[in-house]
C-alpha cells in the first residue's frame, strides 16, 4: 500500500517535473507570464511528490515491510532505528531518490519568484533543472525503482553490512549527494544563461555562492568517506584509488577550478567562457560519477554495485547533455569572451589560469587513468588497469605545483603585481628554504620528502602570512566607524578570509598526506598474552582479551598497553567481533591519535582457546593533520558565501538589480 | 552583444589564436607526458581466470588482477607467518593463490574476490593484494536470492 503511493508519487513526479520543463520553455516563447508562473509551481509540486517518495521508503524502511525488495536487502529487524534510517542511501536506488530530492530542494531556489534576473534566463534555467529532474525521475520509475514488491513476505530482512554500520555512514552519503545535487543548480543557470542570452551580475552572484555551497558538500562527503575508509580495516587505507573513489574527487577538482574562475569573472570579467564550460563539466562530472558507481563499467572496485541498465540510461544522457552544451556553448561564445584573461603573468589571473590548468590536468589524468581499463577494452580487448601506483605519481608533481601556487597566489594582484609586493614572497620563501634546511640535515628525511615539507611549508606560510596582514588591516579598519567602511571592500575581505583558510587547509592536509604516504609503518603480528611488539617508538603489548555474547554478535575486546620510554601513556580496546547476520569477523579499530602521530591497532584473528591473537599495529604519522586541513573545507566555505550582512551592503545589492 | 550587462568586461579584438593554440598543447603536452611516463610499472592486465590459464606460460611473471568466487573450504591461514592460502573460481577453472599477509574479513565461501601479483611457474598465484568485492556494500541483490530468502 506505502509502497505503491511510494511509486505512485515517483511517477506523477516525473510528470510534473515534464510539464515544469515545458511550461518554462513555452511560457518564455509564448510571453506568457502565467505559464511561467505555472512552472514554478510545478517545481514545487516536483518537490512535495519527491518528498513523498522518500517519507514512504523511509517508512517501510523503519516499519520494516520486509515485503518491499529494497527494504528486504537493506534492514533486519536487529538493526538499530538510525541505521535502518540510513538505510534510505544504502542501496542504489534509494541514493538515487534521495539524490533527486535534494536536485528537487535546490530547484526551488531556481524557481524562486522574487529572484530579479533577467527573466527568460531564469525560465531556462528552471527548464534545464526540471529536465534533470525529470530524468532521474525516469530511472526511479523504470529501470531503478526502490518499490518493488517480493511474491511474499519474508520473514526478516538481510540487514546492513556491518562495515555500514558506522556513523560516517550516516553522514558521508548524504554529504556526498548534496554535493552531486548541488552543482546541478551552477549548471542550471549557466544552461539558462546560455540559452537567455544573458550573463547578470546577480545572475554571476548566485551561480558562485552555489558553486560554494556544492563544493563544500562534495568536499565535506569526500573527506567523510576517507576518515570512514580510514577507520575500517577492511578498506585498506584512507585513499585507495579506487574507481568510485576517483569518481567522487574528479568532479571535485573541476569544482574547485570552477570556484576561481568564477571570483575572477566576478572580480575583473574575465574566464567566463572557461567558468561556463567548468561549471556544465562538473555536473556532468558528477552524473559520470555516479555512473561509475552503479555500472561498474571499469571492474575491479571495491565497492561492487550492481550492473543495471540505469548505467545504459545515464550514459545517454551523459553523451545527449554533453553535445548539446557544447553546441550552446559554443554558440554564445562572442557573449563569453571578456577582457584579455592575463595582461601579466606575474598576477592573480596569471596564478589562477595556471592553477586551474593543474586542477584540471589532474582531473583528466585521473579520469583517463580510472577509465583506462574501459580504452583497452575497446580497443585491444584486453581490459588494463592503472593500480595506484599511476595515480600516485601523476598527482605528486601537480600536487606539490599546486601548493607553490596556492602560498603565492594570495600575494599576487589583479592585473599586475608591483615589485614591492613580491618582498611579501620573502616569508614563506625563508619558511621554505629554512624547513629544507633543517629537515635535508635530518639522517631520517629523503631529499624527495624534503623537498615536499619544504614546499608545504612555503604554502603554510603564505597562507597564514596573508591571512595575518589581513587580519591587521581590518583592525585599523575598525577604528573607523564600521559604516564609514567601503561596502565591497567589507564583502571581499570576508572572501579573503575564506580563501586564505581554505588555502592553509589545503597545505595542512598536504602535510598529513605527505606523513601517511611517506612514514607510515605497518606490523602485522601474532602476541601471546603479555607479549609486545615495537613500532616507530611505540611499545604495544596484549594484555588481556574478554567476551561476551550479545544477541546480534559476539563481541572480542583485546586489552592493550600503549607505552613509550618506558611509561605507560595509553590503553587501547580493539575489538573483534563475531556478527551473525554475514557469519564472520569484523574488526573495530583503536587509535590514539595525537597532532605528532596515529597509532591504529587492530585485531585480525584469535587463536583457539584466545591464547593469542594476531593484531596489525600501523603507526601513521601527522595523519590528525589530514582530517584537520581538510576539514576547514567548512569554515572556508562559510565565509566566503555568508550573505553580507552591513545594512548599506544590503540596500546596495537590492538597489542593483531592481530593474525588471 | 545582446544583454551582456557585466561591468567588468571591456570588450577587445580577438585573442590571438596561436596563443591559445600554443598554451592548450603545451598543457595537452604536458598532461599526456605525466600520464605516459606514470604508466610504467603501475599496468595491471585485468583477466578473467579463464583468460589467466588460456594464456598458459605467457602469463608467467606478469602483473595481473584477477576475480574470482572464493572456494571456503580451501582457505589455510597460518597467522603466525601470516600466510593465506586458498582457491578462487570462476569458469569451471580453480586458481590457487598464496598471500603473504592477513586474512581479511568475510573473506568466506562465495565471495567475490580480487587479487593483484603474479603467476609463478609453479602455477600457484603470489597475490601483493587480495581484496574483497564487498557482497552487500551497495549492491542489490538479483531476486534469485530474494526468492531464495522466502524459501527459507
Amino acid at each position: 500500500m506505502i509502497a505503491e503511493a511510494g511509486r505512485a508519487a515517483l511517477l506523477l513526479a516525473l510528470a510534473m517535473a515534464t510539464y515544469g520543463a515545458a511550461a518554462a520553455v513555452l511560457g518564455m516563447r509564448w510571453q506568457r507570464p502565467g505559464l511561467l508562473q505555472s512552472a514554478r509551481r510545478a517545481s514545487l509540486a516536483t518537490f512535495g511528490l519527491v518528498s513523498l517518495a522518500v517519507v514512504a521508503l523511509a517508512g517501510l524502511l523503519l516499519g520494516r515491510d520486509y515485503q518491499v525488495l529494497y527494504v528486504y536487502e537493506h534492514v533486519s529487524s536487529s538493526l538499530s532505528t538510525l541505521y535502518a534510517a540510513s538505510a534510505l542511501w544504502a542501496g542504489p536506488e534509494g541514493s538515487l531518490l534521495v539524490w533527486l530530492w535534494l536536485v528537487s530542494f535546490c530547484a526551488l531556489f531556481v524557481g524562486r519568484s522574487r529572484w530579479a534576473w533577467a527573466r527568460e534566463v531564469q525560465a531556462y534555467s528552471l527548464a534545464a533543472i526540471s529536465l534533470t529532474q525529470g530524468f532521474s525521475a525516469l530511472v526511479l520509475c523504470t529501470v531503478s525503482t526502490p518499490f518493488i514488491l517480493l511474491p511474499a513476505r519474508a520473514a526478516d530482512g538481510r540487514g546492513l553490512n556491518p562495515l555500514l554500520e558506522n556513523l560516517a555512514m550516516v553522514f558521508h552519503p548524504p554529504a556526498l549527494l548534496a554535493g552531486y545535487a548541488a552543482y546541478a543548480v551552477p549548471f542550471a543557470y549557466v544552461v539558462g544563461a546560455l540559452i537567455g542570452g544573458r550573463f547578470d551580475r546577480q545572475w554571476l552572484r548566485s551561480l558562485r555562492g552555489w558553486s560554494l555551497v556544492a563544493w563544500a558538500a562534495l568536499g565535506l562527503g569526500i573527506l567523510i568517506g576517507a576518515r570512514w575508509a580510514y577507520l575500517e580495516p577492511a578498506w585498506g587505507g584512507f585513499w585507495t584509488w579506487d574507481p568510485v573513489e576517483n569518481a567522487s574527487l574528479i568532479p571535485w577538482l573541476a569544482g574547485t577550478a570552477l570556484l576561481h574562475v568564477v571570483a575572477a569573472w566576478e572580480r575583473r570579467g574575465v574566464f567566463r567562457m572557461s567558468a561556463a564550460a567548468l561549471a556544465i563539466g562538473t555536473f556532468l562530472l558528477c552524473m559520470l560519477g555516479t555512473l561509475i558507481a552503479r555500472a561498474d563499467p571499469v571492474g575491479g572496485s571495491l565497492h561492487s554495485f550492481a550492473p543495471s541498465q540505469a548505467g545504459y540510461l545515464v550514459g545517454g544522457y551523459l553523451v545527449v547533455a554533453a553535445l548539446a552544451c557544447t553546441w550552446l556553448l559554443l554558440r554564445r561564445r562572442r557573449e563569453l569572451r571578456g577582457a584579455e584573461a592575463v595582461e601579466q603573468a606575474l598576477s592573480r589571473e596569471g596564478a589562477i589560469l595556471v592553477g586551474n590548468l593543474l586542477l584540471v590536468g589532474l582531473a583528466v589524468a585521473i579520469l583517463l587513468g580510472t577509465l583506462f581499463p574501459v580504452f583497452t577494452q575497446a580497443l585491444w580487448g584486453v581490459r588494463i588497469t592503472l593500480g595506484g601506483a599511476f595515480f600516485e605519481r601523476v598527482s605528486r608533481p601537480l600536487a606539490l605545483a599546486g601548493l607553490l601556487l596556492l602560498g603565492l597566489a594570495p600575494l599576487l594582484s589583479w592585473r599586475r603585481t608591483e615589485a614591492e609586493v613580491l618582498r611579501l614572497v620573502l616569508v614563506p620563501v625563508g619558511a621554505g628554504l629554512g624547513t629544507w634546511l633543517v629537515l635535508a640535515g635530518m639522517r631520517r628525511f629523503s631529499a624527495p620528502a624534503a623537498l615536499a615539507f619544504a614546499v608545504i611549508a612555503f604554502a603554510a606560510a603564505g597562507s597564514v602570512q596573508e591571512l595575518l596582514r589581513s587580519v591587521s588591516a581590518w583592525q585599523r579598519l575598525g577604528s573607523v566607524a564600521p559604516w564609514a567602511v567601503e561596502a565591497g571592500h567589507l564583502r571581499t575581505n570576508r572572501r579573503r578570509y575564506g580563501m586564505l583558510v581554505a588555502h592553509l587547509g589545503a597545505a595542512i592536509l598536504a602535510a598529513g598526506v605527505a606523513g601517511h604516504g611517506l612514514y607510515s609503518i605497518e606490523r602485522e603480528v601474532t602476541l601471546q598474552r603479555g607479549e609486545s611488539v615495537t613500532v616507530g617508538p611505540y611499545e604495544v603489548r596484549f594484555e588481556a582479551l574478554s567476551s561476551e555474547i550479545l544477541p546480534a554478535k559476539e563481541r572480542h575486546v583485546a586489552t592493550v598497553g600503549v607505552y613509550a620510554g618506558g611509561r605507560r601513556i595509553a590503553t587501547l580496546r580493539p575489538e573483534y567481533n563475531y556478527h551473525h547476520s554475514v557469519r564472520d569477523y569484523v574488526a573495530e579499530v583503536a587509535l590514539r591519535s595525537t597532532l605528532r602521530d596515529d597509532l591504529y591497532v587492530a585485531v585480525t584473528g584469535i587463536a583457539e582457546g584466545a591464547s593469542s591473537a594476531t593484531f596489525r599495529v600501523r603507526l601513521h604519522p601527522l595523519m590528525l593533520w589530514l582530517w584537520v586541513g581538510g576539514a576547514a573545507i567548512l569554515p572556508a566555505a562559510a565565509l566566503a558565501v555568508w550573505p553580507a550582512k552591513h545594512p548599506s551592503l544590503r540596500a546596495a545589492a537590492a538597489g542593483g538589480v531592481r530593474r525588471r | 552583444m545582446r544583454g551582456v550587462t557585466d561591468g567588468g568586461a571591456d570588450r577587445r579584438p580577438d585573442r590571438p589564436l596561436w596563443k591559445v593554440l600554443v598554451i592548450s598543447l603545451v598543457a595537452a603536452a604536458a598532461t599526456i607526458y605525466l600520464i605516459a611516463s606514470s604508466m610504467q610499472g603501475a599496468v595491471l592486465y585485468a583477466l578473467t581466470i579463464p583468460e589467466l590459464v588460456a594464456r598458459g606460460s605467457a602469463a608467467i611473471g606478469q602483473a595481473v588482477r584477477v576475480q574470482g568466487t572464493l572456494v571456503g573450504r580451501s582457505v589455510v591461514y597460518d597467522a603466525s607467518r601470516p600466510l593465506l592460502a586458498f582457491e578462487l573460481r570462476d569458469g569451471g577453472y580453480t586458481l590457487r593463490v598464496e598471500y603473504m599477509g592477513a586474512r581479511p574479513e568475510m573473506f568466506r565461501d562465495g565471495a567475490q574476490v580480487i587479487v593483484e601479483g603474479r603467476l609463478r611457474p609453479d602455477s600457484v598465484f603470489e597475490a601483493q593484494a587480495v581484496l574483497l568485492k564487498c557482497p552487500s556494500r551497495y549492491e542489490s541483490a538479483g531476486p534469485a536470492d530474494a526468492a531464495e530468502a522466502q524459501r527459507r
